[in-house]
């Protein structure tokens, strides 16, 4: 047999992540027993009385405490300020269990997203003050968190902002519009980004700032298709004045922390879809066997197979790019391209995964009370914030210096 | 003698690895960059550049760049950065770098 032999021209690059990098697929004992203690804290209290908040666009304050006493809000929070001192992949997993148990995907996401862009830069980023002021409160859910760096006219592009923070006499005056801020309308503690001077990027800073500052005002809360239970506003501000102490990590540091932020959050906010598809999954494999159509189960029918042979495959592609980039993120450092890579590939296939469902519930999956279409009506979103699946692209594509 | 930070790593090094990446990669020939050019306010790299950056550390010198560390004053300009590459391979240990194999 002759030698496989590559082309002389041909080079081929073998550094350390040319394979897809590093992953030990393995979860501690730990990890697992704290997934199935969230699917059963799930399934228990956040799986009723969804169709009526999702309709009325409530956002249950009882609830949310139940998730703080549970111990999510402060996942990632250390133990020395009241929170439970895990690590990403663990949040990961328990977040999974989470969106196995729950139906009320609203209330998850805003959970989620409390935990991973306020209290997550926080601790990462937070000085010693910070920490001890604001992560108690967050990690306990007695404050609510919130970040904000969305503007009407920035969006996708989301540091070309033009919220403006000038320094007078070591405060710094805030003044600008931000919108679609998550758990803007209840939230106690807002993250905020603003342009403190240069052009560059180099010229972003991130402050925290509490509700009760003077020059804050929220708007009122946003209908929206999906979600409905996480409530969500635009945010103002008119000469907001916060003291030097507000900055988080840095003047001019804003857009670092912000890229180190959104690579948990995709993470974070994704990981309770990867539960939900789990359940769609069994969900559409129980109905596909039992709903018999001319005396023969769907399920026989070889096109239905197949599609749910789809969701599965999708389903276990999107699980492990989120479990590797989780892995990538505890163990190895900042996971940029990894947690991109992972968003793009959940949301898509949530958004897939809620399709396919209705699509084997026929009329009834289409109908408010199989609870499928709100699935789908939440799903889309996945695709949109943290940054869009296209800007996920651009991302990917642009570490290899591409686009 | 030669001061081995890491093996095949020499301290003196750092800088010049760093600019040949920043030149090639980032800027483009011809854009001159200096040690101590203030690489983000000055708007020479955006925020992917600063992330391609990262990546190339991490990978060029065997580091891990956490999440607090990616702030504004190691990556100001080539001289921070290098600064916080010794650094680092300093607290990491000088062990012999990871291949990934
Ligand atoms: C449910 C929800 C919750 C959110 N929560 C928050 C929050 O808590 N805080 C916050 O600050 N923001 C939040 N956002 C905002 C979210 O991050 C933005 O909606 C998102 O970044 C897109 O911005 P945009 O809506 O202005 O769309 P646009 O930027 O106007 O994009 C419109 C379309 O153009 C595409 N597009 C734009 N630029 C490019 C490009 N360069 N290349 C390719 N395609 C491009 C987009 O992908 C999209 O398809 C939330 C949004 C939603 C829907």
């Amino acid at each position: 047999m002759p030698a496989l032999r590559l082309a002389p021209p041909m080079t081929l690059a073998v550094e350390g992540d040319s394979f897809g990098g590093p992953v030990d697929f393995g979860w501690t004992d730990d990890q697992v027993a704290l997934r199935q203690g969230a699917v059963g804290f799930a399934s228990r209290r956040l799986a009723d009385g969804v169709i009526e908040r999702d309709r009325d666009s409530v956002f249950s304050r009882d609830l949310w405490d139940a998730c703080a006493d549970f111990g999510l809000q402060g996942i990632l929070v250390p133990e020395e300020w009241q929170g439970g001192g895990h690590d990403t992949l663990s949040a990961v997993a328990v977040l999974e269990g989470i969106g196995y148990g729950a139906r009320d995907n609203g209330l998850v996401f805003s959970v989620a997203s409390h935990a991973a862009s306020c209290a997550g830069p926080l601790v990462e980023f937070g000085s010693e003050d910070q920490k001890s002021r604001w992560l108690p409160g967050l990690a306990n859910g007695t404050s609510i968190g919130a970040t904000a760096i969305t503007e009407p006219d920035s969006g996708s592009n989301a540091l070309a902002l033009a919220t403006t923070a000038v320094e007078n006499s070591g405060d710094w005056i805030l003044d600008g519009s931000k919108t679609f801020v998550t758990n803007g309308p209840i939230a106690d503690l807002f993250l905020i980004y603003a342009r403190t001077g240069a052009s560059g990027f180099g010229g972003i800073t991130c402050f925290v700032v509490p509700r009760d500052a003077d020059g804050l005002a929220v708007g009122p809360a946003m209908d929206k298709m999906g979600i409905r239970t996480s409530p969500i506003s635009q945010v103002h501000l008119d000469g907001c004045q916060v003291p030097g102490s507000a900055i988080l990590g840095g003047v001019g540091s804003g857009a670092m922390v912000f890229s180190q932020t959104m690579d948990l959050e995709r993470l974070l906010v994704m990981a309770p879809a990867i539960g939900v598809m789990q359940r769609l999954l069994e969900r559409c494999v129980g109905h596909a066997r039992e709903r018999t159509v001319g005396s023969v189960p769907i399920g026989k029918q070889q096109v239905i197979a197949h599609r749910i042979a789809e969701m599965e495959l999708e389903l276990e592609a999107a699980r492990l790019l989120l479990y590797r980039a989780a892995w990538h993120r505890t163990h190895s450092g900042a996971a940029t391209r990894e947690s991109a890579l992972a968003k793009l590939a959940v949301s898509e296939a949530y958004v897939a995964s809620c399709r396919t469902a209705i699509q084997i519930f026929g009329g009834y999956g289409y109908m408010v009370d199989y609870e499928l279409e709100r699935e789908l009506r939440d799903a889309v979103a996945a695709t949109l914030y943290v940054g869009t699946s296209e800007i996920q692209k651009n991302l990917i594509a642009g570490l290899r210096g591409l686009g | 003698m030669a001061n081995e930070i890491k093996p095949g790593i020499e301290a003196e090094e750092v800088e010049g690895r760093i600019i040949s990446f920043v030149k090639r990669e980032l800027l483009g020939p011809g854009i001159p960059v200096s040690l101590d050019e203030d690489l983000l306010s000055g708007g020479l790299l955006d925020s992917l550049g600063a992330l391609r950056l990262a990546t190339f550390v991490e990978g060029e010198f065997q580091i891990t760049v956490q999440p607090s560390d990616f702030v504004i004053e190691n990556f100001r300009s080539v001289a921070a950065l290098a600064e916080y590459v010794r650094r680092s391979i300093g607290r990491e240990g000088a062990g012999a770098p990871d291949t990934g194999n």
